[in-house]
């Protein structure tokens, strides 16, 4: 008898699984899946390393580049990080356009990321839609700060500019139009059979799981913990909005499965949609920005800020020498913790579900890589 | 518990290996012995009144003197965080694992070895993670020196000009 | 000598009966099978890799082709002008002659099964007398051949989508081959030509309406072919998004044009056999006696309308369903499929024996 031979495969780093480039090689005893270990770093460019070099105005920038789909949170928790440093206060005004942002950058993610499940699935036309609807965000931010992507909106001491003029009008029709769009999506994918027979007990994560590898956000609300940001540690006023955070519980699955990943991402839409809409109703007036010195020194300490990003909790640790320069910026990223649970969730699954997997994990490689 | 609460509970648990502890501040933490981390970290995750089942981050940091690892702990149960931060030297940066308490620390500790020369005893399984598998040197240390060619890939920084350089 | 040359290919007779002078009998079968080829396969197919993509194109919000001649009705032409002259880089496996051949053995598989579906009265290349199993058979043998090239590609997403394309020809003959029971029942034979004659024009003189569980059948036959022609919702044998192309990803020039060809060749032969056995096929239900020889036009209009229709439905699926996993698609078949086709032939049968005790039963 010869011994069983086990088939090696490189999903990646050019495989339209993650949205970036990502290698998991797995290990495959003809459909099953029997390991998986992902190789990372294609993406590594040393943000962290660049911040030493970088005042500490000229590296918001390169936050962008962190995670590219939600820039103004990464944005946001470095200036979060360095305002508590300097103890700098924020005008109202600035911290309500700055949830504004955030929400909208949020919707923005999630969309691209149900477009990027779906089409994992075949179902490459809810892709377009999804992009149709972030086309509009995108819009609505090159309105705002007039880029479409890496946005570097939110500065250390508020916002790089006042809300232009239109821009609230034009957000209130945003928010009238996607509201029918996303029954859309129900009746496209939420509610089709097929989908949820794809996405049901599949990469299923325990709340256990979750906590024991650090994940947060969607998959970690989809385990059926309550944890997000924006209710634990409020930040920019959030605890003055009036929203829900959904949690998965296993509608057509068990609790923590890829559909409740889906579907929570769905609802935190829907909560946005409202966070937004409180935030366009009760706009403080006032000053956008606290003008910083034309050298800004951070004292000499050091701090740690935490916002909800669309993936999860975002972090910024910055610790200051008192330079012009940082000593040392690191990112707490929410797609890196993943990487611990790969071992286990790649483990006697069909090929087919590798793809469906990690698109519902929401992985982001620039921000694992960073 | 208060951060205070917790910061004096592990002062009075681990005298000799707290070093300095402050709890107040933007970052209040404790600073302790390379020898002291497992008992504290144990003490952390096992503790009723603690159970920090959440490793938030773990971040490695050269000073320049010396080598910090700065793990910050959160708990699910009491929504509670601590920050514990670790003294080790810079030349034979050792420290042991806390893998065995969170799977979370695994991929952190991949990274910040590789990043900053740090060894992680008891590590399940060292290897490079970000940095190609033959990289040479570690970038976040501060005395780390930018190679100028890789596989025959040259790469020279241009000097730094006089009107480009900031005040 | 026509008489003769009807049985052997009715196209040919037909051909020959529109020339003046007397044509040898192998000379009437080259202009035949040129007409049929590229008038009824090769143009079709173009045209409908080129509606599907602009339906497609249509169903996404998008514009699609429109460069080439206006709305861009001549972008497949171009597209063939173009692969014609593209590098054939490939792996090294293009040293295989089973790697390089693969694909053109399934389009002749294709090709063969096309050749058999009377497309309007007396109007098949060849009329052999078990039709439908030569249909099922070239099903079956165009995958193997898809197989052997795509396991000879010997890269491994290659190697698994082969597996996937032999565990496809588990999941789809069987439905088809049961579902092919009731047309062949209510016909008395195999014979394409035949089950033609047995129904009529109507929709309600069609095998698929004859009794309930013949729609039954129909939807299972349908379901079947789908998974045959493996576009999506059945694509997992090339699904990009889990396995990044399979075996079509080792293809390039010309080559990966045919298979390309090979999906819409497919999509027709599918349509085209559905039509056949279960939905009249050529019938017009209009007498035609009065057009003469015209009448074949007419028919062939009508055939290629219902064909239209399918192939419409087939591209709405392709484009807004979400793919099955291998394991739901080999559910689907066995679980699903082949006890609803058993059931379907089961009734149909009692219906038949019931009928004609009574008299009655045939659909004409």
């Amino acid at each position: 008898m010869n011994e069983p031979q086990t088939l090696t495969f490189n999903v990646g780093p050019h495989h339209s699984a993650a949205i970036g480039p990502f290698r998991i090689k797995v290990e495959t005893d003809g459909e099953m899946v029997l390991a998986g270990e992902p190789d990372v770093g294609y993406l590594h460019r040393g943000i962290e390393k660049v911040a030493e070099r970088m005042s500490w105005t000229g590296f918001m920038p390169y936050t962008d580049r962190v995670d590219y789909l939600s820039a103004i949170h990464c944005n946001l928790a470095y200036a979060l990080a360095v305002e508590s440093l300097a103890g700098i206060a924020v005008p109202p005004r600035a911290s309500c356009i700055r949830v504004l942002a955030g929400e909208l950058n949020r919707i923005g993610s999630h969309l691209l990321s149900l477009g990027h499940l779906a089409q994992q699935l075949g179902a490459g036309t809810a892709l377009l839609y999804s992009l149709r609807d972030r086309e509009k965000i995108n819009n609505l931010f090159e309105m705002l700060c007039g880029a479409r992507l890496t946005y570097s909106y939110v500065r250390i001491g508020g916002v790089a500019a006042d809300v232009t003029e239109g821009f609230i009008e034009k957000t209130y029709e945003f928010l009238e139009y996607l509201l029918p769009k996303l029954k859309e999506y129900h009746d496209l994918l939420s509610n089709n059979r097929i989908f949820m027979g794809r996405l049901a007990n599949v990469g299923i994560v325990t709340q256990a799981m979750a906590v024991d590898c650090g994940l947060t956000g969607p998959t970690l609300r989809a385990a059926g913990m309550k944890f997000d940001v924006r209710k634990n540690a409020a930040y920019c006023g959030y605890q003055k909005f009036d929203f829900n955070v959904p949690t998965g519980n296993g509608e057509v699955g068990s609790v923590g499965d890829a559909f409740d990943r889906y579907i929570v991402r769905m609802r935190e839409i829907d909560q946005a949609v409202s966070i937004i809409k409180q935030a366009l109703d009760a706009l403080p007036e006032g000053a956008f920005s606290t003008p910083l010195p034309r050298l800004f020194k951070a004292p000499k300490g050091e701090a740690y800020a935490a916002v909800e990003s669309p993936r999860g909790l975002f972090g910024v640790y910055v610790c200051s020498s008192g330079e012009k320069n940082p000593e040392r910026v690191r990112f707490r990223t929410p797609s890196f913790p993943v990487l611990n649970l790969f071992p286990d969730i790649l483990k006697n699954v069909p090929v087919s579900d590798v793809a469906t997997i990690i698109g519902s994990l929401d992985i982001m490689v620039s921000e694992v890589d960073r | 518990m208060e951060t205070r609460e917790l910061v004096h509970r592990i002062e009075q648990t681990f005298k000799e290996g707290v070093i300095s502890a402050s709890d107040e501040g933007l970052f209040p933490n404790v600073l302790i012995q390379a020898e002291a981390l497992k008992p504290v970290i144990s003490f952390c995750v096992h503790d009723s009144l603690m159970r920090f089942d959440f490793l938030e981050c773990l971040s490695g940091m050269d000073t320049g003197e010396e080598m910090i690892v700065i793990y910050q702990l959160y708990s699910t149960a009491f929504s509670h965080r601590l920050n514990v931060k670790v003294s080790i030297g810079r030349h034979s940066a050792k420290v042991s694992s806390v893998t065995g308490f969170w799977r979370a620390a695994a991929a952190y500790e991949l990274e910040a070895a590789e990043m900053f020369g740090i060894t992680f005893e008891g590590h399940p399984a060292p290897r490079h993670l970000l940095l190609p598998d033959d990289w040479q040197g570690h970038p976040l240390r501060k005395d780390y020196v930018f190679p100028e060619e890789y596989h025959d890939i040259e790469h020279r920084r241009p000097p730094l000009r006089k009107e480009h350089a900031r005040p | 000598m026509n008489a003769e040359l009807s049985t052997i290919s009715p196209m040919a007779a037909y051909v020959g009966s529109f020339m003046e002078t007397a044509m040898p009998a192998w000379g009437l079968i080259l202009v035949a099978t040129t007409i049929h080829w590229f008038c009824l396969v090769v143009a079709p197919v173009m045209l409908m890799a080129y509606l599907d993509r602009k339906l497609g194109a249509d169903i996404q919000m998008r514009i699609g082709p429109n460069r080439v001649s206006s709305y861009g009705v001549f972008q497949s032409a171009a597209d063939t002008i173009k692969l014609f002259f593209k590098e054939d880089s490939g792996p090294e496996a293009q040293e295989s002659w089973l790697f390089r051949w693969g694909t053109v053995a399934a389009i002749v598989c294709v090709f063969l099964a096309l050749g058999t579906i009377p497309m309007a009265e007396a109007w098949a290349l060849s009329n052999p007398d078990s039709g439908i199993v030569m249909v099922l058979a070239a099903l079956c043998f165009s995958n193997l051949c898809v197989f052997w090239a795509a396991y000879s590609a010997r890269s491994q997403w290659s190697v698994l989508s082969s597996f996937r394309v032999l565990a496809m020809v588990t999941a789809y003959v069987v439905p088809i081959a049961i579902a092919l029971v009731p047309p062949v029942l209510i016909a008395g034979s195999p014979n394409l030509e035949n089950i033609v004659r047995a129904q009529g024009g109507m929709p309600w003189k069609w095998a698929m309406f004859h009794n309930p569980a013949t729609l039954l059948s129909w939807a299972t036959m349908f379901l079947g072919l789908q998974i045959w022609q493996g576009r999506a919702p059945f694509d997992h044998s090339h699904a990009p998004g889990e396995i990044a192309g399979g075996y079509t990803a080792e293809y390039s020039g010309l080559r990966s044009g045919l298979l390309t060809f090979l999906e819409y060749a497919s999509l027709l032969l599918g349509c085209a056999f559905i039509v056949t056995v279960y939905m009249g096929g050529w019938q017009t239900g209009i007498n035609l006696e009065s057009t003469g020889r015209a009448a074949n036009i007419f028919e062939l209009i009508f055939f290629w309308l219902k064909i239209s229709g399918l192939v419409f439905v087939s591209i709405w699926i392709r484009w807004s369903l979400p793919g099955l996993r291998i394991d739901q698609i080999v559910n689907l078949s066995w679980r699903i499929l082949v006890p609803i086709g058993l059931f379907a032939s089961a009734v149909t049968a009692v219906w038949l024996v019931v009928a004609r005790a009574r008299g009655g039963g045939d659909i004409l």
